[in-house]
């Protein structure tokens, strides 16, 4: 008896077709990993900025009295649901100003409002309307802004961005099964014969979709781990490069562990879907045969 | 097989009116001149056709009503030589034997020495872990023949099997198909080799302009 016999692949390699495939199935992975990438920051982007500007409010001084503003900040922090006030100073004002008037061009007599920082408490938080009131019975004019405009425009914004990565990375996602279908159904062309012996020998369908769909299992792994290791490397060369405070249609572009994480579960994502869609190829085509 | 007709697309009837039975434990030949349709009747009976109209039955079971898992079931009763060996390159001499074990989920360890044994019984002992593609037409021949009858199939079918090997090989398989029949394998050969087809007693149906006809082993025998 000869033990030392080896089975050898009822489906053999495929290398000639194999070859373009991986690179075009690690292209579309490197891309749609990128794409995951960028939602992933677009979600954490608005997270913080969410949390950044529930906490905070400004209120301005129209007189822009330092004595008024003094009192309006000690009025302010007495009102339940502030944590602290700060006074920010007429150079800090005069600052804001500087982007539409120029440095040097803000003469020392404009009347310039003063600014009052408020940071309210986690819990129970001050509302507008409460601050605003107690303003206005302590004869104070002031104009409040709870930066609910400002955040509801960059929510939506990043809102965008992520439906845009979103839908590129469906997109990519149907290519990959369209690409594996097609090569499925090639390689199923191209294997006619196998295809038939193993059909008249008795193979039920089940079995040579399962021959074609490991072959794309391991192609997928394969692909999918340089696809995403190339992600990888391209996040590792923007964190080196310093890319780390630079932002993006107001997005903050900080690829951190969040990101290397994101990637992990991709090969065997990509591995799934190729196995998955080289399946049902075959089964699909087996059942057009007797 | 009942009032059997077949066409190819919407070509012509290549087949027309046949009513076939295969008694089980017969050995059958089927004959008649190139292109009149041997080849297609085999493909409507090891179920690779469906023919156009007309009724198959198989070991009890209508074909057209079974499911796909069924259809493989049916298949796995039947044992094929094909016509063009149907050997595959990239497997050995001994794989390509094993594979209808193999797509069964039978274990390499359950069919090994069983697969030796019958490929040293066709002479092929030697050549186990060859490639079919290094083969002489008459070892190939062998080894679909191994393959074909390597799982005990109810039913055996060879398309032309003699097509490929001299007389002397010819004679040799055709001793291994009377063995296999008197096992108890139902056989149907193809062949227009008129010798051939006389040197054993059978059932002969010869088969001509798509038309069946039929003459028993009894009259057979006479003429030989």
């Amino acid at each position: 008896m000869n033990t030392e016999r080896k089975q050898a692949q009822l489906l053999p390699s495929d290398a000639e077709h194999d070859g373009p495939l991986f690179f075009v199935i690690a292209i579309i992975v490197f891309l749609a990993s990128l794409a995951a990438i960028v939602a992933l920051l677009a979600v954490q982007n608005v997270n913080h900025w969410k949390s950044a500007l529930q906490s905070e409010m400004t209120v301005q001084i129209i007189s822009g009295d330092p004595a008024q503003t003094q009192a309006a900040a000690s009025l302010l922090l007495s009102i339940s649901g502030v944590k602290a006030v700060r006074v920010a100073s007429r150079e800090e004002a005069k600052s804001l100003l500087e982007p539409w008037l120029g440095a040097d061009n803000i003469p020392d007599d404009l009347p310039i409002p003063l600014l009052v920082h408020i940071r309210l408490s986690e819990k129970d938080p001050a509302s507008s309307e409460n601050v605003s009131e107690a303003l206005k019975n302590a004869g104070i004019e002031a104009s409040i802004d709870d930066h609910q405009r400002w955040a509801g425009d960059l929510a939506r914004s990043s809102g965008i961005i992520q439906i845009l990565s979103i839908t590129v990375l469906a997109l990519l996602v149907s290519a990959s099964i369209a690409v594996t279908g097609f090569a499925t159904r090639s390689g199923l062309a191209a294997r006619k014969d196998l295809v038939n012996v193993l059909h008249l020998v008795g193979a039920r369908d089940q079995v040579i979709a399962r021959l074609f769909g490991r072959r794309f299992v391991l192609l997928g792994l394969k692909a999918g781990a340089s696809g995403a290791g190339l992600a990888a490397i391209s996040i590792i060369i923007l964190m080196l490069g310093g890319v780390g405070d630079a932002s993006f249609m107001g997005l903050s572009i900080q690829p951190g562990l969040g990101s290397f994480l994101l990637l992990l579960p991709v090969p065997v994502i990509t591995a799934m879907v190729g196995g998955w869609t080289a399946h049902r190829s075959v089964l699909n085509s087996l059942r057009r045969q007797v | 097989m009942s009032h059997i007709g077949m066409q190819y697309d919407n070509g012509p009837e290549v087949l027309t009116d046949i009513n076939l039975q295969l008694e089980p434990g017969s050995f059958q030949f089927l004959t008649g001149p190139s292109g009149a349709g041997k080849t297609t009747l085999l493909k409507l009976i090891y179920l690779a056709l469906q023919p156009s109209r007309g009724v198959v039955q198989l070991f009890g079971r209508e074909p057209a009503l079974c499911d796909r898992d069924e259809m493989a079931h049916l298949r796995r009763k039947i044992g094929v030589v094909f016509q063009g060996f149907g050997l595959l390159d990239h497997l050995s001499v001994f794989e390509n034997v094993a594979v209808p074990l193999r797509v069964t989920g039978r274990q390499h360890h359950e069919y090994e020495d069983d697969v030796q044994d019958l490929l040293r019984w066709v002479g092929l002992g030697s050549v186990l872990d060859a490639s079919p593609a290094t083969l002489s037409g008459g070892e190939k021949q062998r080894v679909a023949i191994a393959r074909a009858v390597v799982a005990k199939p109810e039913l055996l079918i060879a398309d032309e099997p003699t097509g490929n090997v001299d007389p002397e090989m010819g004679r040799r398989l055709m001793r291994l198909f009377s063995e296999l029949n008197r096992l108890g394998s139902t056989v149907l050969i193809a062949s227009h080799d008129l010798a051939l087809v006389r040197s054993i007693a059978a059932d002969i149906y010869t088969i001509e302009d798509g038309k069946l006809s039929f003459k028993p082993a009894k009259s057979a025998r006479r003429a030989k």
